[in-house]
């Protein structure tokens, strides 16, 4: 059967008419998103594609009208976090639409998030699986975070609110506490991130003895595409990185790949800032407690020798009291002989005077006197030699009660002198 | 010339607190000891707060650089 021929847009026509006669209802269809762009006038335009190992097995042009691509995207956004995206498996609800122009296009009228959803947990979960298994997952985590992190290599997307906040947080620290902060601007979303990373990855690496941690931050919106972090080029790069990296990518759902390889992952941006701060800050409070303990072991060390030295010296007194109260007690025992010595002597010579004196009394002139001698003096002194005397002297005679004076005359005759005669008279001196 | 670090500096300063508390140390030295912990300790809290070099030149006009 041969139709007599006719132009291309009735041709077309009809096939647009069998289309529409043939498959009038919405078709539920499992598609990977190959190509995705919106134009000016928010009509969302996309090349949906089926692979198997990398090779194409059906292709098709698909699109959504600007008023159901605003619901279908909020929609979306609000179960898996993104947008539609290349490499991204869809379940899409479609119609199939037929143009004499522009050919064969699914027209989307639904989509159901929960199979994306579903997929993309699939295949974090396969990243997290390869990088367990080339010992890859916790190798960050083996790095030892330093005592105090101060010099800090932060990768952030410079405009980000996020990075402002760490940064506040971080340098207007009530303590003072310091921070080298070097900023590497990198893409924080989007297909671009991965090789933006990994270039700030390396610039850190080839400096790295300038740093002590990576920090990787983003400012946290309430819808945040998080999905290139679940990447496994990132995670292998921060898994193998020389130093810690700590992430506060601002997600408030499952961690992302990148969190799960990182030496530290926190929430936001500012719960980083508050940790390293508190490094500082337990480091400090460890070095106050070292300097009270010091404080006081020195003290106790010198009030120990301090009671030392005192019972040393209080023995050393007690010693020497005792030594000097030995001497003195003997001295005391001498002293006491040598007064007894001293009164038993006096006591001898004083016998010894009074029996003198005694004996002195007996043979004193007085004594002799009384016993009737007499005593004869010359000019006051006593005659012992008759050569003292001459013719006409006067003498004294003493006696027992008086005195009497008398003039000597000397008698011729013979070389001896002789008293010739001694009674003159002239005074009685009365004793 | 090494620079000291943190952990340096918090090892030597336990150390010497812990050599001062067993009092294994000689009076003699104890003025030593505690002055170069208290260096230390000055020069923890100053590098936290950034000070670091100002510290370090200290350091050496003492001739006190660690090791």
């Amino acid at each position: 059967m041969v139709n007599k021929p006719i132009v291309l847009s009735e041709f077309l026509g009809i096939v647009r008419e069998v289309i529409k006669q043939n498959m009038p209802n919405l078709y539920w269809i499992i598609a990977e998103i190959s190509e995705a762009k919106e134009n000016q006038k928010g009509h969302f335009y996309l090349t949906l594609v089926e692979k198997k190992d990398d090779k194409v097995l059906a292709q098709i042009k698909g699109n959504i009208w600007s008023y159901e691509y605003r619901k279908l995207l909020t929609k979306f956004k609000k179960a898996t976090g993104e947008g539609f995206k290349v490499g991204m498996k869809v379940l899409l609800l479609v119609g199939v639409d037929y143009h004499e122009v522009y050919g064969m296009s699914l027209l989307i009228k639904d989509v159901d998030p929960s199979y994306t959803l579903g997929e993309m947990a699939l295949k974090k979960m396969e990243i997290i699986e390869r990088l367990r298994q080339e010992g890859l997952i916790d190798l960050n985590k083996r790095l030892d975070l330093p005592i105090v992190p101060q010099r800090i290599a932060i990768i952030s997307s410079p405009n980000a609110a996020g990075y402002e906040d760490f940064l506040k947080q971080l340098t207007q620290n009530q303590q003072g506490y310091f921070f080298y902060i070097e900023l590497f601007p990198s893409l924080m979303q989007g297909d671009e991130t991965e090789t933006t990373l990994i270039n700030r990855l390396n610039e850190i690496e080839g400096r790295t003895e300038e740093f002590d941690i990576v920090v990787i931050i983003r400012g946290g919106g309430s819808t945040v595409d998080l999905s290139c972090f679940d990447n496994y080029n990132i995670a292998k790069r921060v898994a193998q990185f020389p130093l810690p990296v700590i992430t506060g990518i601002g997600h408030e759902k499952d961690e992302t790949v990148l969190d799960i390889v990182a030496h530290t992952s926190l929430k936001t941006p500012t719960a980083v800032a508050d940790f390293l701060l508190s490094g500082s800050r337990s480091f400090e409070e460890e070095i106050i407690k070292l300097q009270q303990r010091l404080k006081t072991a020195t003290t106790n060390l010198i009030n120990q020798n301090n009671q030392w030295l005192q019972s040393i010296s209080a023995k050393f007194i007690y010693l020497s009291k005792n030594y000097s109260t030995n001497r003195l007690n003997r001295i005391y025992l001498i002293q006491v002989r040598l007064q007894k010595s001293l009164v038993h002597l006096i006591h001898l010579h004083q016998t010894r005077l009074t029996n003198l004196g005694q004996a002195i009394r007996l043979l004193s002139p007085e004594n002799i006197l009384q016993r009737g001698y007499s005593i004869t003096y010359l000019n006051g002194k006593i005659i012992k030699d008759i050569s003292q005397i001459k013719n006409g002297s006067m003498i004294e005679t003493r006696l027992k009660d008086a005195s009497f004076q008398s003039m000597v005359k000397i008698k011729k005759g013979g070389g001896n002198k002789k008293i010739d005669q001694i009674n003159l008279f002239s005074s009685i001196n009365g004793d | 010339m090494t620079k000291l670090t943190y952990s340096q500096a918090l090892t030597e300063i336990e150390k010497i607190v812990q050599i001062i508390e067993s009092q294994e140390v000689d009076v003699d030295d104890l003025t030593d000891k505690v002055k170069r912990a208290s260096e230390l300790i000055i020069f923890c809290r100053n590098k936290l707060r950034g000070t670091e070099e100002e510290i370090n030149k200290l350091f050496d006009e003492k001739g006190l650089k660690a090791e």
